[in-house]
């Protein structure tokens, strides 16, 4: 019911635009801005370390070169986008149903009723599309500096130029990767923002119920996201 | 605006309620128990969702009336707790109605407005600040002003003195007193421009008390819930 009352408000989002954009262009600023250097500073090492250990395991034979394979496989196709969403369920998920929670508790959600404006709409649809436009971002944010950043470490232990390693870590990334990590961030993004929006929602007038619902949203946010992530990579597996 | 509760009942509040009046200036509901009357407020802006029953607004139902005229002209609430949009700054929260019920009109009236009211009630805190940021009682202060900017039919105000100390229950009376339509005439000349003062007065009042002041001077008529309450 949750989930329909909100998809009914985005298709009303044209209607609810003058009150809704400025919410939107919140949520992008905390959730995507704000989080770029500790994306960044976590892309950095997981793109050095998996180009660190994806070497030593190539180098024994003697087929080093070939670690931007690595670099799709496991980077483009899979961490990128569970490593964002996990940072995202730990930031905007949990801040997202503390201040829901909150609005509940202090009878913001009546102001807005009040006003004729729909909570779901002005509250949630907003969010929901600026944690997955900033999903989204982060994601391929995430992809270009862990694959830079993955360059820049192998110069350690090889001279490969910047254009070389570029060519061939392009000629591996292959359309369907780029539409697996998109679509992985999209649906991440939904299932974020939906999960911390119908937990901080659900508070009724304690504000101790604001904790529980917001410990209770980051659990299922990550269970549902580890699954799909599982389910996604399956369904291009099989399709592959 | 003829409002009446018919056999209404809202769990636990309103068990087969009934009143019938007719709005006219400022109206009183008196109400000792101050609960019956914050219902009643909220039931008319749909806050509060009615479990059995109707309410019915010049003999059209609620919900039908509100679509031939939006909610926000007919009705803005006042609520007893001064309640303010936590994720946005006061500017941004007296706008926010504004801007949805005016949609196409000048947006410096509203600064004007704003600046006249904010003088009247002697409030000089930055509009930038979040809610949070400012007394309760600044904040009911601001939500009289959201009210009064959105010139509603009839502007509804639960429990005007709760929040306030002596001092500022004095000035909220005067501010209520100031922008009734009986002090149309005496009072606009105190405006600096007298177009803009005309349109700060309320044509109709219903305010939702348990305070005798309010049965006083200003009420135009006093509806007494008391028997209702028990």
């Amino acid at each position: 019911m949750f989930l329909e009352e909100t998809v009914t408000e985005l298709l009303h989002t044209k209607h609810n635009k003058h009150v809704s954009f400025l919410v939107v262009i919140r949520q992008i600023q905390f959730t995507g801005v704000e989080a770029l250097p500790l994306i960044g500073f976590i892309a950095l090492a997981i793109g050095c370390l998996t180009i660190l250990q994806g070497y030593a395991f190539l180098n024994n034979f003697g087929q080093g070169i070939w670690v931007h394979i690595i670099l799709v496989r496991v980077i483009v196709g899979e961490l990128s986008g569970i490593i964002t969403a996990l940072v995202v369920i730990a930031r905007s998920g949990t801040a997202i149903s503390t201040e829901l929670g909150n609005m509940v508790v202090n009878r913001e959600m009546q102001l807005l009723k009040s006003f004729d404006i729909a909570p779901m709409g002005y509250l949630v649809v907003s969010r929901l599309l600026g944690v997955v436009i900033s999903l989204v971002v982060l994601t391929l944010y995430f992809n270009i500096i862990a694959v830079v950043g993955g360059w820049l470490f192998a110069q350690f232990f090889t001279q490969l130029s910047f254009s070389a390693f570029m060519s061939d870590f392009l000629s591996i990334l292959t359309f369907p990767y780029i539409l697996m990590s998109v679509l992985k961030s999209i649906i991440f993004g939904i299932v974020i923002a939906i999960m911390a929006s119908y937990e901080g929602m659900s508070v009724n007038k304690a504000s101790t119920e604001v904790p529980q619902r917001t410990i209770k949203a980051v659990v299922i946010s990550i269970f549902t996201v580890i699954i799909l992530d599982i389910f996604i990579t399956w369904l291009f597996w099989i399709s592959a | 605006m003829d409002i009446i509760f018919r056999n209404v009942v809202i769990d636990g509040l309103l068990n087969d309620f009934n009143l019938q009046f007719s709005s006219q200036g400022c109206t009183v509901l008196y109400d000792p128990c101050e609960r019956i009357a914050t219902t009643v407020l909220s039931a008319l802006v749909g806050v509060t969702e009615l479990d059995k029953g109707e309410i019915l607004l010049d003999g059209i139902p609620r919900e039908e009336y509100l679509k031939q005229h939006s909610l926000l002209s007919t009705f803005s609430l006042v609520f007893n707790e001064g309640i303010m949009l936590s994720n946005l700054s006061v500017h941004e929260n007296l706008l926010l109605p504004w801007d949805k019920r005016f949609a196409t009109e000048d947006y410096s009236a509203f600064e004007r407005e704003l600046q006249i009211l904010m003088a009247e009630l002697k409030l000089n805190c930055g509009l930038d600040l979040r809610p949070a940021n400012l007394s309760s009682a600044q904040r009911k202060f601001f939500c009289f002003i959201r009210s009064l900017l959105l010139k509603p039919k009839i502007m509804l105000i639960d429990d005007p003195y709760y929040l306030f100390n002596k001092n500022e229950r004095k000035m909220i009376y005067d501010f209520i007193v100031n922008h009734s339509i009986k002090n149309t005439a005496t009072a606009s000349s105190d405006y600096p421009n007298s177009n803009l003062a005309n349109e700060l007065f309320l044509q109709e009042m219903l305010i939702g008390s348990s305070d005798d002041d309010f049965t006083g001077e200003i009420a135009t008529q006093i509806i007494d819930l008391t028997q209702s309450c028990y």
